[in-house]
This record gives C-alpha cells, structure tokens and sequence, in this order.
C-alpha cells in the first residue's frame, strides 16, 4: 500500500489502517525512545498519543498533500510527546541536535496534550458516551470530523438536510437534559 | 454566542472521549502484539501437530470431519475490543469490569454482569448484545446466543462477526445447509474470509 493510500484510508477512520501503521512503526518508535530515558509504559503511551495525533490530522485533512513520510511526520510529533513524559518525570532530556523540521510538530503535541477536559466538558463526555448511536453519530460527524450538515446528510444518506440538522438539535436537546439531571 | 461557548465545550468533550475510544483500540492493539510473541513458538507447534494429525487422519480414514470437530476447529471467542483490563481494582468501571471479567474467561460471572448493563452505563446497545451473545456460546447455551446474534447480525458494526457466529452454531446444531446459507454471504465481505471460504468447502 502506497503512503497515499494509507493516508486516504486513514482520513476515512479506517480501523485496519490505523492498526497498520501502529504495528508498522511501533518497534522503530520504541527504539527510537530508548534516548528519552522514559519508562517503556510511558514510551507506549507517548507512542498511542502520537498516532491518535497524527490519523486526526488525516481526518482534517492535513495530510493531503504530506511533505515528508509518514514515519518521519509521527516520529517527530512522537518526539515531543516524548519529552513532555521526561519532563513530567523531571528527567534531564538528551540534546538533540536542532532539525530543520517540515512541520511545526511542537505545537501539534502540545495541542494535543493541554486539551483535557473541564468538569462541564467531562459532564458532557459522558452524556455523549451514553447517547443511541445514531445522535453520537452525527455529533461525531459535526464536531469531532468536521462535516457540514450537507456533508452528514450525503454520507448517512439521508434525502434532505433538515432531517440532519433537527436529527442534530433533538440530540443536543438530549444531552443538555442527560447533564442537568 | 451562548451556543458557540457550548459547541466549542462539546468539541472538546467529544473529541475526548473519541481519543479515549481510539487509546482503549489501541491498547487492545498492543496488548494483541504482546501475546502474539509470548505464544507465537508454542502456537506453530501446535499448528504444525494439528497439521500432522489431520493429514494423517485423513490418509487413514478418508472421511470427513462432523460437525462438532468443525465447530471445535473454528471457533474462537471473541477478542474484546471495548475495554482493556485495568489491573488496579479500585479504578474499574462497570463496563471495564464486565470486559474484564469476559476476557479472563469467567463467562458466568460476566453473563450476570451483563445483563445488568443499560444503555445508560455509556455502551452502545448492539456492542452489548453482541458480547452478550459470544459469552452464551461460550456457556455452550447455543440457542440462546442464536437469538441474540440473529438481532445483532442487523447492527451494521456487528454483521459480519455476527453472520459468522450464527453460521459456527449452525454447524454445531447440525444445520448445514443454514450454515451454508451465512456462509454464502460472508464469503463476499472481508470478514474470516479465508476460514468462510475452508468452511464452505468442508461442507459441501
């Protein structure tokens, strides 16, 4: 498979493809962190993050026209998810040499990390967890991939668009009642 | 500009709890890799034996295998894909419990469990039925597992597994021609495509 081809596979959150380029790099990544001097929980976990990173971006369409590898593009967000554990872990991070990189992967990561969740957004995860698939469905489309009702309404098939956007208000109407319980 | 401040919190919530789904796939991913390398010497010699033994049940006997040697031959429970087992007790949640409980094979206690399950401990109906189902066929409780799989087989996520299920226990109640017609339509999806296709084979 070409890395086109995985990376149209992946912004279709194609399950397989994501497995593929987890088994498909996993033991160069562990190799590659031995430099971090992180524990191999912590390296698994650094990896997992970098890869749920990276297939996102696939999903926003980021990696449409991809000036590097993929490997190169996972290994450098990877690389400072890295050294967000070992600073965590208050310990003293190898130099590495400054790259020329094609991307700014800092700020990926790190935008990646900060985004957890206040008591009102945990509230709501919750309530979304606990919602019928069809509602998770088109919030999932809508918030999570980004899909315009127009969008939601060819891909679910529905014949008119309205359908999707009061199908999307009942299901926030529900939400809204699940977390003032 | 209310609603913006709530659609921008939903994002976020979502967003959470889709890397919360992707991490717990993940895991699972891992977890498949790791046990794959612990049992990968003891798993080819028991292929390779099971070889020998059919090849040389076949040159002495020249029969078919029954129904309940094929049974036994394909079925393998399924793996969980929900939840990964969180070791630390104190932290289990219902469901990781009910999952943990599944993949550690205590099928009764898991049954119990999952029949206390609802839509509102956050899993989605047709996952539940389908586990629900593989932890009855495990039971050896095949008619039970037959009606449930039967609905799950119309929930686009569990089709194919449950086409596959329902085909096995076809097979074990000795309905091949049922089997067969399962079978059929799986050998155009991806699912098991290999083993649909050596199945329909043997029972042709």
């Amino acid at each position: 498979m070409s890395e086109h081809q995985l990376i149209l596979l992946l912004k279709q959150a194609d399950k397989k493809a994501l497995k593929m380029l987890y088994t498909k790099n996993r033991y160069h990544f562990i190799n590659f962190a031995r430099n971090f001097k992180v524990s191999e929980n912590d390296i698994v976990d650094a990896y997992q993050d970098a890869i749920i990173a990276l297939s996102e971006k696939a999903l926003q369409g980021e990696l449409d026209n991809l000036k590097c590898s993929i490997k190169t593009y996972l290994f450098g967000i990877g690389k400072y998810m890295l050294f967000e554990k070992a600073r965590k872990n208050q310990k003293r991070v190898l130099d590495f040499p400054l790259e020329k990189e094609d991307y700014n992967y800092k700020n990926i990561a790190e935008g990646f990390l900060e985004e957890t969740p206040n008591q009102l957004e945990a509230l709501l995860q919750k309530g979304f967890a606990s919602l019928g698939k069809k509602c998770k469905e088109v919030l999932r489309l809508f918030y999570y991939r980004g899909f315009t009702i127009n969008e939601i309404s060819e891909r679910l098939g529905y014949k008119d668009k309205n359908v999707v956007k009061s199908q999307k208000s009942r299901c926030i109407k529900q939400l809204k009642e699940k977390i003032n319980k | 500009m209310e609603n913006q401040e709530f659609d921008k919190h939903l994002k976020k919530a979502i967003t959470a709890e889709e890397r919360k789904l992707q991490k717990a796939y993940l895991h699972s991913v891992e977890n498949s890799l790791k046990t794959s390398k612990k049992k990968f010497n003891w798993r080819i010699a028991v292929s390779i034996i099971m070889l020998l033994g059919l090849v040389s049940y076949f040159a002495l006997f020249n029969q078919s295998l029954s129904n309940d040697e094929l049974y036994a031959n394909y079925f393998s429970p399924y793996e969980n894909v929900v939840k990964p087992i969180v070791r630390d007790k104190v932290k289990l949640t219902k469901i990781a419990e009910v999952f943990s409980l599944y993949e550690k094979g205590k099928y009764e206690k898991a049954l119990e469990k999952f029949n206390k399950l609802t839509p509102q401990d956050a899993i989605d109906v047709g996952t539940l039925n389908f586990y629900k189902a593989n932890t009855y066929l495990q039971l050896k409780q095949f008619e039970k597992a037959k009606t449930i799989f039967s609905e799950t087989k119309n929930n686009k996520e569990w089709n194919q597994e449950s086409l596959w299920y329902l085909a096995l226990i076809s097979i074990k109640l000795n309905d091949s021609d049922a089997a067969l017609k399962n079978l059929h339509i799986l050998s155009t999806k991806t699912f098991k495509n290999k083993e649909v296709k050596e199945l329909i084979n043997w029972l042709n």
